[in-house]
């Protein structure tokens, strides 16, 4: 959604450095009512939302956490592109107060962008207690902007910044010279100033030529290629590398130094404007910390609370996910298919196909609302930064940095939001690899497959056989990260530079916020998808090469050989699943499979003609798997092609082009490790 | 940070007192483990449950370190004492919640809960453990809250 098209009052970003309580100030100003829309050119969610002043509108965006505004990452890039493309008539810094350092250097380069700017200096009442006085009007004065002390969660100072919004997004002066880089730079920014000026006069109408100049000597790939972009922009960049190059004779590492030099100003005014009023003793954090983030009892910590995740989101669940699935597979199916008003075709078509579709969907409801009900409270009282914290060595290993975890815990409940929660990763290669590793964590809906395949061959080792796919899972998920880190998404992890926030005491409205807005996302997005799936299933199963074959193929193995599903079924058993050694039935369970997981197990207790709890001692007695066979099926599951609304949603986060990367390398894998694993049983002659 | 801050005797009681539990939680828990194979464990209080076996280790060796760590670092002692028993109270919640759950499951599905599971249920050393712990909680919130004021 472009701002302008919007624009009815004033347009006001909010910024800040992650855990500086942005997300609370901004459901502060806007009541918690958002909507969503992309940032231009990419498919990274940006968050919109109202304040009413007087009679004025205020549009608040929401602009990413970020740390600085380099070309480095994604969500910088964005920030700063919409800060000086989009101009908003204000921005909002949010500053933490426990962390002045981190957030004083955002600020910097804020306001080195020209940006008309205002300070909420957030989180004055945790500095207090850490014993820190700020004296946020010599902070103003410094920056040369105003300064509002704030406490989100409470709403304190929020009045305060809602009047100062009003009056400064009319108009404010910026100040674009707050640090002086010495001499010999200062003289090299004039320089590259003149040259922009005379070369390219265009790109001064929308850009600062000190914040051009600055970026072109710290040789900004994002800002080479706009100026590039223009004609004469060449020739600057050209003087520029000479400009650089004379520079260079005199200090070593450019980029560096104008870094330090940034730090420099900041320590200046960290020094001058903060007074330690008493003794920094052991806090709340420093307590809870010295066992969480231990490198032993840490994990510890850490295993009872995702088991307890687990337990609470799974357990809890089930009453309200068996209601769900009663009232509308069960009664809502039922009474469809009794009106006698609708032909048979259509009544199926609706109960069988559209129905059936929607309960798959809202049986997954109470599960989803738990889980990020609880993930949203340990993200809330700072402890999901904790269990980054403790993976992020491990984890750099492979090239990922400790914030994948959170995607990886949420992919064994459930893939859709797993690929959602990798949004948090700022660096964009690293946050693409983590959202095409999600799908390998072997979620929930996987779990009934192996159980029936595990109890129908393997007995008492059914449970051993049943963890060796989660020790599949993370073993995989693993190195195919290190090798799309390696050949796709090159580079290094970027490292864990997130400060751990304090912790707080959770907050009932962002929690159920949260939750909402994730729900949302995945009735919205993964229902549609499933429902149309659904369908189109229903469609192959009651259809074949000789028409339309009823709606009793459903539930007859005969009539359901015949259908096109069937068919399918035939060609693949017969093709490529031949060397796995896997009949029709079990094929056309790996073709539904494609639309929920769920399915297989369903679609296999049809096709063999028993229910679901039979289903195990047939496999048996039939003996359609051998040990091979039956764990080359089992691993098959679990790496081949995610469900539809898991592809959906890798789609809507990163685009067709990987989605169809996921699909086929997925497919490719979970076919080449089936393979193996029966080639491998008929080299020890255990097939 | 010294024991000064704290008398001894209730720092004492607070560690000692954790650290007790945590052995019963690491007995309990590795019991849970050898249910198929040791007659020696209740299997009605350890049934044999892999999860439930691990969530207990994990919570006896966090209230275990009470003890270990008290003479080194009294803050790490304290810490552990406090987690563990937060972590402990939570696991009971969790398994009554869970004991509810399955209740109310049978009666959507129309299958009766019979007296045995509730029972069952209710006793299983995650919750059994977690009802002492809910009488040691505030005795070591109240020990570590007095800490954390007095060292600031």
């Amino acid at each position: 959604m472009s701002i302008e098209k919007t624009r009815k009052g004033f347009v006001v970003a909010l910024a800040g450095v992650p855990n500086s309580g942005k997300s609370s100030i901004f459901n502060k100003l806007t009541g918690g009512k958002a909507w969503v829309g992309n940032w231009p050119g990419v498919t990274i969610e940006k968050k919109v939302g109202t304040l009413r002043l007087d009679s004025v509108e205020v549009e608040v965006v929401d602009l990413p956490g970020i740390y600085g505004l380099t070309a480095y990452s994604l969500d910088e890039i964005i920030a700063r592109n919409f800060i000086v493309e989009e101009n908003p008539d204000l921005v909002i810094i949010v500053v933490n107060a426990t962390n002045l350092e981190r957030s004083l250097y955002l600020a910097l380069s804020i306001l080195e962008l020209g940006a008309n700017a205002i300070v909420a200096l957030n989180m004055i009442d945790l500095a207090r207690e850490q014993g820190i006085e700020i004296d946020y009007q010599k902070l103003s004065e410094l920056l040369g902007v105003p300064v509002v002390p704030t406490v989100a969660v409470t709403g304190s100072g929020l009045q305060n910044l809602k009047k100062l919004i009003l009056e400064r997004a009319k108009g404010g002066k910026a100040r674009l010279n707050i640090v002086n880089y010495g001499d010999d730079v200062e003289n090299a920014i004039k320089k590259v100033e003149e040259l922009l000026k005379s070369n390219v006069p265009e790109l001064l109408k929308k850009y600062p030529s000190r914040w051009i100049s600055i970026k072109l000597l710290e040789w900004d790939e994002d800002v080479i290629r706009k100026v590039k972009s223009y004609a004469g922009g060449d020739e600057v960049i050209r003087e520029v590398e000479r400009i650089r190059a004379e520079l260079q004779n005199k200090i070593e590492d450019l980029e560096l130094y104008m870094t330090e030099r940034r730090y420099q100003k900041i320590l200046e005014i960290v020094r001058s404007i903060v007074r330690q009023i008493k003794p920094k003793g052991i806090t709340w954090t420093d307590l809870l910390d010295s066992v969480l983030t231990h490198r032993v009892l840490g994990v510890f910590s850490a295993i009872a609370v995702l088991y307890m995740l687990f337990r609470f989101a799974f357990e809890i669940s089930t009453p309200f996910v068996d209601l769900f699935s009663l009232l509308i597979n069960g009664y809502l199916h039922d009474w469809i298919l009794g009106l006698k008003l609708l032909p048979p075709w259509l009544a199926s078509l609706l109960a069988d196909g559209i129905v059936n579709g929607v309960g798959t969907v809202l049986s997954f409801l109470p599960l989803i609302t738990m889980f990020f009900l609880g993930l949203a409270f340990l993200e809330d009282v700072g402890y999901m930064t904790r269990i980054a914290y403790l993976v992020d060595k491990v984890f750099s290993k492979f090239g990922l940095s400790g914030k994948t975890v959170i995607p990886l815990v949420i992919g064994f409940g459930c893939n859709v939001p797993a690929v959602m929660a990798t949004r948090a990763i700022e660096d964009e290669n690293e946050r693409k690899t983590a959202a095409l590793i999600a799908p390998l964590a072997t979620c929930s809906a996987r779990l009934p497959v192996y159980m029936v395949i595990a109890y129908a061959i393997f007995k008492r080792a059914a449970g051993g056989v049943v963890l060796s796919m989660y020790v599949w899972s993370i073993t995989l998920a693993l190195l195919v990260a290190l090798a799309l880190r390696k050949f796709v998404f090159k580079g290094s992890s970027t490292g864990f530079v997130m400060e751990m926030p304090p912790y707080i005491m959770p907050r009932p409205d962002i929690i159920s916020m949260k939750m909402w807005e994730r729900t949302k996302k995945f009735l919205r997005k993964a229902g549609t998808v499933i429902l149309i799936g659904v369908v189109f299933i229903w469609l192959l199963s009651v259809t074949g090469p000789s028409g339309f074959l009823g709606v009793n193929a459903l539930s007859s193995p005969e009539l359901l050989e015949h259908s096109w599903a069937g068919l399918l079924g035939r060609v693949f058993s017969e093709t490529v699943f031949k060397p796995l050694g896997w009949d029709w039935r079990t094929s056309v369970a790996l073709i539904f499979g494609f639309i929920a997981k769920e399915i297989v197990v369903g679609t296999m207790a049809i096709l063999y003609g028993v229910g679901e709890k039979g289903l195990p001692a047939t496999l048996a007695k039939l003996h359609v798997f051998t040990p091979v066979t039956g764990y080359a099926f089992m691993l098959f599951v679990l790496i081949y092609v995610p469900c539809v609304a898991t592809m959906a949603t890798i789609r809507s986060e990163l685009g067709s082009r990987y989605m169809l990367f996921a699909l086929t390398y997925e497919l490719i894998l979970a076919y080449l490790l089936a393979l193996t694993v029966v080639g491998f049983g008929h080299l020890i002659g255990v097939s | 940070m010294s024991n000064e801050i704290l008398a001894p005797k209730r720092l004492k009681f607070v560690t000692v007192v954790s650290s007790a539990f945590g052995v019963v939680y690491l007995i309990l828990g590795t019991c849970g483990l050898l249910a198929k194979t040791s007659h020696l464990c209740l299997t009605e209080v350890t049934p044999a449950n892999v999860g439930m076996s691990v969530l207990l280790i994990s919570i006896g060796a966090i209230l275990f370190s009470s003890i270990l760590t008290l003479r080194r670092d009294i803050t790490l002692s304290l810490a552990s004492s406090f987690v563990g028993s937060l972590l402990a109270v939570s696991a009971m919640v969790i398994q009554v919640l869970a004991v509810g759950a399955t209740w109310l499951d049978y009666i959507i599905n129309g299958q009766s809960f019979g007296k045995k599971e509730l029972v069952a249920g209710l006793l299983r050393a995650d919750a059994l453990l977690g009802y002492f712990m809910l009488m040691l909680f505030p005795v070591v919130f109240k020990t570590v809250k007095k800490y954390v004021i007095k060292s600031s």
